[in-house]
């Protein structure tokens, strides 16, 4: 009686993420075992009763054979192929002593998650409004007869080095014309503003035109979802 | 009754002949083929040239002025970044300088295989009939030279078109647009102004003064590398060209960086070409918050998405679905 009333505290324990490595392992192998099915119920029924005390919507008594349909889509599951990378396993572990804590940032990263995909939507309407205008303006530059018949900014001798050249010329380059004018969508989708995407620009392509100044000159920008949307 | 039998006889006669003509035509067609885009991809790296070009992707311009000399051994050239800050790039065969005034900076990359206009033919150049139908269109013009128009119609969807257009005499590139499948230009890069033969070799050094007292980075930790990483479902016709360790600079003109060296980071830089069309594949761990998604800008379209514990950011003139297929089949196998 006595052990099993340790074994329901360690159990509580181990729910509200209090238990040493050790300790878990142990009360774990002792689950896995299936010595003691009460244990495994004693499980069950602390998760429901902690989902019931933070909200009765979540008052479902799973079906029966649950636990193991999960077990099979897991096994199921692709194995990511992927290597560890050191130092954020080491930051995980020193994450993992305080158990509680971590419950709470996964939480909170799931939120912040979720609040990404809510203020990128109205910006991803905002752009996708801003490629229908722009592909219009490529279907101008379109040029099917002879090659480079649209490139009109071709100067033989001088090389437009300076901004007033450009912007001088710029109502012959069609899609060109506003580089500098080009509408500020300062709000963009947070990717976008990484100064490190030039970088990469560069290391691929040395002549590409950046992205530069930011989110300014983008034509088009769509969120590929996370797992945490889907 | 006569007349309709020999009609019927003709008729057979040349439904008989027309395909072996019409093989030996193409077979014929394909060797030449085969030559001219060998003679484009020469003709970048051994002759001597200077002139400027002008590079259009979606709403951007960008211009730069090339200086190239090869003396039958060494290929030297100097490309200028004239639109923005101020850059310029030194390149001796496979090394590559680039000066940053700004910053006082000299960034060193060797072992370089990466191509660039006008030599944007890669060494795969003799693989790009599987991946295009290629076709001589008319003649036309290009910073005042007379060229050869080139029509690259993609085989599949992993691919733009393109059309090239090649000096008549020397088979340099001057020109080069992207199309996507409506057939519109949604990038291109072409010659405003071009001089081949001479060159003055005095503008073959850095323009800028005192560049021994300048700080340098090096940037390629380990030219050919195996790191274990690689795209498990690769678009037909693509074949790695280079795969690296790398420094990805942070000292790139950005906004909110004003010349200001931060810090460099590490990344496996993998690149895969058609002979044409490239890509390359970034792969590093995954610090900081970063935001997965994709943007485009002409023909370019940019990436990134995280991979367990590492960030995966794929960089391409390729349509976005390549991209997706790529990005989303990126592995780690030792």
């Amino acid at each position: 009686m006595e052990t099993k009333m340790n074994n329901n505290a360690s159990i509580s324990d181990a729910v509200d993420g209090e238990l040493s490595d050790v300790q878990l392992d142990m009360l774990l192998a002792q689950m896995r075992q299936g010595q003691d099915r009460h244990l495994l119920k004693t499980w069950n029924e602390y998760h429901l009763i902690g989902d019931v005390l933070r909200s009765e919507d979540l008052d479902v008594t799973m079906s029966e054979d649950f636990s193991q349909k999960l077990m099979a889509r897991l096994e199921s599951e692709p194995v990511l192929l992927v290597p560890k990378n050191a130092n954020t396993s080491a930051r995980l572990n020193d994450a993992s002593i305080t158990g509680k804590s971590s419950r709470y940032m996964a939480m909170t990263s799931v939120a912040a998650a979720v609040m990404v995909a809510f203020v990128m939507a109205p910006q991803i309407i905002s752009t996708i409004s801003q490629t229908t205008q722009d592909t219009s303006t490529v279907a101008k530059v379109e040029a099917n007869e002879s090659f480079g018949s649209n490139i009109k900014l071709a100067s033989n001798s001088s090389v437009p080095s300076s901004a007033n050249v450009v912007n001088g010329q710029s109502t012959t380059i069609g899609g060109a014309k506003d580089m500098e004018f080009a509408p500020k969508l300062e709000d963009q989708v947070e990717m976008l503003r990484d100064p490190r995407l030039d970088s990469y620009l560069q290391a691929h392509q040395k002549v590409s035109p950046t992205f530069e100044s930011g989110a300014r000159h983008i034509q088009k920008a769509n969120v590929v979802p996370t797992p945490a949307e889907k | 009754m006569c007349k309709r039998m020999a009609y019927r006889f003709l008729t057979v006669v040349i439904a008989a002949v027309l395909p072996f003509t019409a093989f030996a035509q193409t077979h014929q067609d394909d060797v030449e083929m085969g030559k001219l885009l060998h003679s484009i991809q020469a003709a970048a790296k051994k002759l001597s040239y200077s002139g400027t070009f002008v590079y259009q992707q979606g709403n951007q311009i960008r211009t730069s002025r090339i200086t190239h000399a090869f003396d039958g051994d060494v290929e030297v050239e100097k490309l200028e970044i004239l639109d923005g800050k101020p850059r310029e790039y030194l390149r001796r065969n496979g090394e590559v300088n680039c000066y940053l005034p700004e910053s006082k900076t000299i960034q060193v990359e060797k072992n370089l295989t990466q191509e660039e206009f006008p030599a944007l033919l890669s060494e795969n150049a003799s693989l790009l009939p599987q991946s295009y139908l290629i076709r001589k269109a008319q003649m036309s013009r290009v910073a005042g030279a007379e060229c050869q128009v080139l029509n690259f119609q993609p085989k599949d969807s992993a691919r733009y078109g393109f059309k090239l257009c090649v000096e008549k005499n020397t088979n340099l590139l001057l020109g080069i647009q992207t199309l996507n499948p409506r057939q519109e230009v949604i990038e291109q890069i072409a010659f405003t102004q071009i001089s081949i033969g001479e060159v003055d070799k005095a503008r073959l050094k850095p323009s800028y003064s005192g560049t021994s007292t300048w700080k340098t980075e090096y940037l390629t930790v380990k030219a050919n590398v195996n790191s274990g990483w690689s795209v498990k479902s690769l678009p037909p016709g693509y074949k790695k060209t280079l795969e690296t360790r790398r420094l990805i600079p942070m000292s790139a003109p950005a906004a909110g960086t004003e010349g200001n060296l931060a810090k460099s980071h590490e990344v496996v830089q993998m690149m895969f070409s058609d002979g044409l069309s490239t890509f390359s594949v970034f792969i590093e761990p995954n610090f900081g918050n970063r935001t997965e998604g994709s943007l485009q800008q002409g023909a370019m379209t940019i990436t990134s998405k995280r991979l367990g514990e590492h960030w995966l950011t794929v960089v391409g003139e390729v349509p976005s679905t390549a991209i997706k297929q790529v990005v989303s089949s990126i592995q780690f196998k030792k």
